[in-house]
């Protein structure tokens, strides 16, 4: 994992809350990671430790008593946090697909599966209206990012008025109402003339486009006219420039359905001519699967969030389903976030993973890092606690059960359940300690007073059987 | 596995089919969840049962259990016939009375054929002719009386003793779903014990408490409602459930399957705890082959309706011989990053493999206690490859 790596998405200290009848629940509380391109990351941890909340909110699609308190999320650029949802539709899909758990409830049993697969490339296939918007883009988001900062100034003022009212600010009301109208009115001189330049400009876009589809138009239809009508093939070459006109202002159905056949035949569906007009209960679970793998791939992404995609699905077709994801990532320098509760799973796809408990990562590291050098306590209870195909011994469960995230603990999240907690695990949430380059986990037991404590013997006999076997296998 | 002459099995499975029908006419379709099992599971052992979904595995453990009727085939319990399907019975009437119409329509034919213009002569054929045909009904009647008094014998078992019964036990694979919303843990625990005739709230109370206990739950959360509850301690109440009536065999569905890894072990070492201290004898049925090996003594794989392989849980590992499980086998992740980057999965294409058009397969016995569902000329090949 070099570090001149290019870094496509950088998740910085996100922090996301939900807010319920019973109080507010915490279920991510600062996690940070970077996903490299053309890499595969592995979140790995228990049902509510706050893993798809993570990359729901990176798909801008988290419930609506759901809050991100804190954090950014760095794509291209920009900030998905702040992106409103005008926008976000741009990047929902297009740049950044997922493929969810359950393939029957991921999609319309009422509806054939070719106008599902078609139906993202349709709707965002209005090129006329693409061009035309893409031409005073610039303009709108200076217009928008102003308008943007002004709503941020008036809550700013407000979270500040709040704080004073309850007295613990060193601040006056007067000082922050000054500094307030000072800014604002800055801002406020800004906001005529960006406005009226986009407006211009919008308009401007609109004739040009026009010009251009006229222009397009007259070119078609002189090749038309300049055709042979003696000639047997006439009516089929008409027929196609008229098409190519009319792909020339949206994607028609007809190339839709052509790309969805290459599509389906890419994520390995038989017969997809046929299959195109067939209904969702007329397959079975492996192949529902590869067609919501379909749906996520017509916008060709760069980013691919799988959340458990093979849970509902058994051994073999898992491992069918697994082939495929690495197959298109390596053909199509995809980057994949692939989210799953099963340490197994992961060992084959990732190259880099990171284990959650309680909304916090708490294990970052590569695949060889995580499997032949865990260091933190919960990564040890989970590989522990499932029995692999050569042990015999009592399992090591994990006692108890996840902390209930309406009270967060106040120190480590896992204390409870460690064997090896120790008093400060109570009192003190423990920081990052980084081990190599690559690896990193927070836990107590690395800080240089802890005594030292060394992994259980059934994954220290495990791993060094497997590192045995594998030295073994390469000599 | 030597001494298996010895020991006594709790369950036969014999030639069991469970079919279902749907539409009619021209529309009805059979789906053969089950075809043609047949397994012994011993005292004291813990039988896995491994297979893709919709192989027929959960088909198989609730036939015998009694859910469905069996189309076909015997479930023996404790030696007692407790589950059999007539359609065996009803197909052979059928086909004889096909059988013996076809054979009276023959000699009907030859007597035209022989009757000559003399009166005498042919009222004689008649005669020797009508004397064959009674022969012939007479042997069909018989044959029907007979198969009715096999389907009264096998229709008994639809009411079958409810002491005998209540020795076996199920857990099902949800524990969200298995259990009643509306009924405290108490009120679930004691539905069995409640149904097998036990009034006596005392009694009643002291045995919900001690089996909580047995299965790693506190006497108090007795007077709780299930969705107070964790998933891992749902799938308890599951397991106390089962227990309270002490059977002698469980049949336990996925248990493990909808729970998080870290409370799957939970679950798990209970399971093999309860089985050490109480000596139940266990039906595993999983998907999960790295569980199953870990818990059973004895696996079956199934495919399609069909017992492929059956046979220890070591020799399975080590010696897979049907197509099938080796696929199943190299399909299985494990938490080792270099061992996975060189794992190759084999792929298993029936039609490609299997030529069953004029040798039939059957399971056949390659080795002590290993069982393979191939035909003479596979079989051949099996024990080349075991050699």
């Amino acid at each position: 994992m070099s570090k001149d790596r290019e870094k496509i998405l950088q998740v910085e200290n996100l922090t996301v809350s939900f807010r319920t009848t019973q109080g507010m629940v915490r279920a991510v509380r600062g996690v940070t990671f970077d996903l490299y391109k053309g890499e595969t990351l592995a979140i790995v941890g228990e049902s509510g430790s706050g893993k798809s909340v993570s990359s729901r909110t990176i798909m801008g699609i988290l419930a609506p008593n759901g809050i991100i308190d804190d954090g950014k999320i760095m794509y291209e650029g920009q900030d998905l946090t702040t992106v409103d949802e005008d926008h976000f539709h741009e990047l929902r899909g297009n740049k950044i697909g997922m493929i969810f758990q359950d393939p029957m409830s991921s999609l319309n049993p009422i509806m054939r599966i070719g106008r599902q697969i078609t139906e993202g490339m349709l709707l965002n296939g209005k090129r006329y209206k693409n061009r035309q918007k893409a031409l005073y883009a610039e303009d709108r988001n200076i217009y928008k990012e102003i308008l943007h900062n002004i709503d941020q100034l008036k809550k700013n003022r407000k979270k500040d008025l709040k704080v004073i009212k309850e007295g613990t600010s060193t601040k006056t009301v007067a000082e922050v109402n000054t500094l307030f109208n000072q800014q604002f009115a800055e801002k406020l001189a800004l906001v005529k003339p960006a406005k009226a330049k986009f407006h211009s400009s919008k308009k401007a876009a609109g004739i040009k486009a026009k010009a251009d589809l006229k222009a397009e138009t007259e070119r078609i239809n002189a090749l038309i006219a300049a055709l042979d009508k003696a000639d047997d093939t006439y009516k089929e070459k008409k027929e196609a420039l008229k098409e190519e006109l009319r792909r020339y202002i949206k994607v028609t159905k007809k190339e839709a359905y052509e790309k969805a056949l290459k599509i389906m035949d890419e994520v390995g569906i038989p017969q997809p001519d046929r299959r195109f007009r067939q209904y969702p209960f007329q397959f079975s679970g492996g192949m529902r699967q590869r067609i919501v793998i379909a749906i996520a791939l017509t916008a060709s992404p760069d980013v691919l969030i799988c959340d458990e995609p093979t849970t509902a699905l058994d051994v073999t077709i898992q491992a069918q389903i697994l082939e495929l994801i690495n197959n298109l990532r390596v053909e199509r320098n995809l980057s994949v976030i692939f989210i799953t509760h099963d340490l197994g799973v992961v060992a084959n796809m990732a190259d880099r993973i990171g284990v959650m408990y309680a909304g916090k990562i708490v294990e970052i590291g590569t695949s060889e890092d995580i499997f032949y050098s865990p260091t933190h306590p919960y990564t040890w209870a989970l590989l522990s606690s499932m029995p692999d195909l050569d042990s015999k011994d009592r399992l090591v469960a994990i006692p108890g059960t996840p902390p209930n995230m309406l009270f967060p603990p106040k120190g480590d999240a896992f204390a409870d359940r460690n064997i090896y907690a120790m008093k400060i695990d109570f009192e003190r949430q423990p920081p990052m300690f980084k081990i190599s380059e690559t690896h990193s986990a927070a836990t107590w037991l690395l800080h240089p007073d802890a005594p030292k404590v060394n992994m259980p013997d059934v994954i220290k006999v495990r791993i060094d059987r497997m590192l045995a076997q594998s030295e073994e296998e390469t000599v | 596995m030597a001494k298996q002459e010895s020991r006594t099995p709790v369950l036969s499975v014999r030639h069991l089919k469970q079919y279902f029908t749907s539409g009619r006419g021209k529309n009805k379709l059979v789906i053969k969840a089950v075809d043609d099992i047949s397994f012994d599971i011993f005292q004291g052992e813990v039988f896995g049962l491994v297979g893709e979904s919709g192989c027929g595995k959960t088909t198989t453990g609730r036939t015998i259990i009694k859910l469905y009727e069996p189309t076909d085939g015997e479930v023996f319990f404790l030696g007692q016939l407790i589950s059999a399907g007539t359609e065996g019975n009803k197909e052979a009437i059928r086909r004889k009375k096909v059988d013996i119409a076809s054979k009276i329509k023959d000699l009907k034919l030859q007597m035209k054929e022989e009757l000559t213009n003399d009166p005498e002569k042919a009222a004689e054929i008649k005669s020797s002719y009508n004397q064959k045909i009674g022969v012939l009904r007479k042997e069909k009647s018989e044959f029907i009386e007979e198969q009715k008094i096999d389907i009264h014998r096998r229709k008994q078992t639809v009411e079958v003793d409810y002491d005998l019964m209540r020795n076996m036990q199920m857990i099902f694979q949800d524990p969200i779903a298995s259990l009643d919303p509306r009924m405290t843990v108490k009120e679930i625990v004691a539905e069995g014990l409640r149904i097998s005739g036990e009034k006596r709230d005392s009694v009643i109370n002291e045995k919900v408490n001690e089996v909580l206990k047995t299965v790693g739950l506190l006497p108090e959360h007795a007077s709780r409602y299930p969705h107070e509850f964790s998933g891992g301690q749902r799938q308890r109440i599951g397991i106390a459930r089962a227990l309270i009536v002490a059977p002698k065999f469980i049949i336990a569905d996925e248990p493990v399957s909808a729970l998080d890894v870290s409370i799957q072990a939970q679950v798990i070492n209970l399971l093999n705890d309860l089985r050490k201290t109480l000596g139940i004898t266990i039906m595993f049925i999983a998907h999960d082959l790295s569980v199953i090996k870990y818990f059973s003594d004895r696996i079956g794989v199934m495919y399609y309706g069909n017992l492929v392989e059956l046979t220890s849980a070591e020799e399975l590992f080590l010696n897979p011989l049907h197509p099938y499980t080796r696929s199943l086998l190299s399909a299985v992740p494990l938490p080792d990053p270099r061992y996975e980057k060189k794992r190759k999965r084999m792929v298993y294409r029936p039609a490609e493999l299997h030529d069953y058009k004029t040798d039939t397969p059957k399971l056949h016995e390659i080795k002590e206690g290993h069982f393979v569902y191939a035909n003479n000329k596979e079989i051949a090949e099996y024990k080349k490859v075991l050699k």
